[in-house]
Order: C-alpha cells, then sequence, then structure tokens
C-alpha cells in the first residue's frame, strides 16, 4: 500500500515536471499600441508582459498591467489611466485562449510564414469578447519567438471617448505583442 | 487676452511634458523584494491601494538584466524565480554598467501581474521609470 502511495506521489511529480517543461514563458513581453489621427499620433509601450505558451496543447495567455504602459507625455499616461482605462477599477488585460493547429504546426517546426490562429477570450477594461487573434511562432535557438498584431475598437470594451477628444483618438486602435518565450523550469 | 494667450500656453506647456526624474525624488516606502511580493501576494488589493502610483525603494538580489539593442532597459529582482520585482529602467544604462549581485532601486509602483488561474506560477510586481539608488 505505502510503496503504492509512493509509486503515484512519484508520477504525479512526474507529470508536474512534464507540463512546465512542456511551457514556455517570458516576463518581459512587449507590447504596444498605436492610435493614428490627422489630429495626432498616440502611441504606448509596456515591456512587462508575461506570456505562457503550452507546446503541449497550444493553449496561450498573456497579461498585461495597464499601468505599467509607457507615455512620452506624463499628461497623457495619467489621461490614458484615469480617464480611459480606469486601471484602478480594472488593472490588467488579459488574453487565454488556444492556437488552432498547434500540435501539427509545432510537428512541422513552425515553417516560416505560417500564421496560426489563437481563438480565445480578451479582457480589456473589465470587458471580455471572444476574439482570434493572428499569431506566429518563430524558432529561435531552444527558444521561440511570439508575435501578434491585432486591432482593438475602444467600444467594444466600454472605453468611454469624451466629445471633445473623439477625434484625437483613432476608433480602431493598432496593438502589437511580442515575446521571446522560454522554457519554464519549475 | 494677455491672461488667456498665459493660460494656452501654460496649457500647451502642461500638455507636453515628459515624466520627472524619479532619482530626483524620494521614495514613500523602503521594502526588500521579498516584502514587496509578500504584500501582493497576501492582499493585492490593499497593495494596490497603498503602493500603486507611488515611488517605492525596492532591495535584493538580482535575477536577471532586460537587455535591447546592447543596452540595460531594467532588471529582475528575486529570490525564487518565480516572485519577482519587474523593474524598467527610466534611461537605459550601458551594458556591462550593472554587475552587482544585489542591487536597490526605486521605481513608479504600477501593481502585480500573477494570477492563481494562470499556466504561469508566481508574479511580478512591476515598477516603470526605475532607477538604481546603489
Amino acid at each position: 500500500m505505502k510503496k503504492g502511495i509512493i509509486i503515484a506521489l512519484l508520477a504525479l511529480g512526474v507529470a508536474q515536471v512534464t507540463t512546465a517543461q512542456n511551457r514556455y514563458f517570458s516576463r518581459d513581453g512587449h507590447v504596444e499600441f498605436f492610435s493614428q489621427t490627422p489630429i495626432e499620433d498616440i502611441e504606448a509601450k509596456n515591456e512587462k508582459m508575461t506570456a505562457v505558451v503550452d507546446f503541449e496543447d497550444g493553449k496561450f495567455e498573456f497579461a498585461v498591467l495597464i499601468k505599467s504602459f509607457e507615455f512620452e507625455k506624463a499628461l497623457m499616461e495619467e489621461h490614458f489611466n484615469e480617464n480611459y482605462m480606469e486601471s484602478n477599477k480594472f488593472p490588467k488585460a488579459t488574453f487565454v485562449g488556444q492556437i488552432e493547429d498547434f500540435v501539427g504546426i509545432r510537428n512541422s517546426n513552425f515553417p516560416p510564414g505560417v500564421e496560426m490562429a489563437a481563438h480565445g477570450k480578451l479582457t480589456i477594461h473589465g470587458v471580455t469578447q471572444d476574439v482570434i487573434l493572428p499569431a506566429t511562432v518563430t524558432p529561435d535557438g531552444t527558444n521561440y519567438k511570439l508575435k501578434s498584431s491585432f486591432k482593438v475598437q475602444p467600444s467594444d470594451y466600454g472605453i468611454e471617448i469624451p466629445n471633445t477628444v473623439r477625434d484625437n483618438i483613432a476608433k480602431e486602435i493598432t496593438v502589437t505583442v511580442s515575446a521571446l518565450v522560454v522554457p519554464l523550469k519549475k | 487676452m494677455k491672461s488667456f494667450l498665459y493660460l494656452a500656453l501654460g496649457i500647451v506647456l502642461l500638455s507636453s511634458c515628459g515624466h520627472s526624474e524619479t532619482a530626483d525624488q524620494e521614495a514613500a516606502f523602503t521594502l526588500t523584494v521579498d516584502e514587496a511580493v509578500n504584500a501582493f501576494l497576501d492582499d493585492e488589493a490593499a497593495a494596490n491601494q497603498k503602493y500603486n502610483d507611488l515611488i517605492i525603494q525596492v532591495s535584493g538580489p538580482v535575477m536577471e538584466l532586460n537587455k535591447e539593442n546592447g543596452m540595460i532597459t531594467g532588471v529582475k529582482l528575486s529570490n525564487d524565480d518565480f516572485n519577482i520585482v519587474n523593474c524598467t529602467f527610466q534611461n537605459p544604462m550601458e551594458s556591462g554598467s550593472l554587475e552587482a549581485e544585489s542591487v536597490t532601486i526605486k521605481g513608479v509602483c504600477s501593481g502585480f501581474n500573477g494570477d492563481a488561474t494562470s499556466m504561469l506560477p508566481g508574479g511580478t510586481v512591476e515598477l516603470k521609470r526605475a532607477t538604481i539608488v546603489k
């Protein structure tokens, strides 16, 4: 009986290590967004995105703190957090999903130029939407480079833009996400 | 008319201002890396309320340097690889200029990026516009 329990515990331990070894992650992924209008261009960057991909099944998630976005102008950063994103109330933006046909593409060693589709839930400003994000994975030694670029409409996430600055902010904002993910050793 | 022009000029100047230098400002709180992370792990809402948007000073072992285009753009402090203080420098540093095993850093606290439901264990206290104290 005792031997059985030890074997079961060892098996569980091996399973956990295997799970962790199949995951690749980053804690300093890059996210930037860009809004372009005839009046002004607005851009901000965040270098602390966390991202994880499970290479066993293609589960993919990333998360950013809204307050970690940095703008060139202090007042713009303050307005972004206080007036639009309400970052005290909604501190994070997250994506949780699954890359379609990940195993097949992984087994082909991620052929160059193959764009994958990550189906999942994107949560911004406390509003969650089902989305499909394009993504590419490129081998880089023992690591992998992830990249995704997609458009977000503030109105889809309950972000209200006052009339006075409506013409300053694009209806669709381009978001670019990239990360070098490395094996997760637990 | 003259006062209106001064007001307009003031608004234009204010809206084009960058961020003040963190190095010139006093930290509101001084913590070790473990104290910073544990504050958020114990009660994230209370820690957000207490530390976010303030300059906090954190000391701890260097886990990894963040590099871009040959410059050091930030540093991660940690005792255990999973519970981390991740700092982005206000002014990137020359490669090779940060070789200490342990440092003290101050920066503006953005909060805690971690979630028990995530596939990624642990969590990260994030500081932006950080600068080395010693």
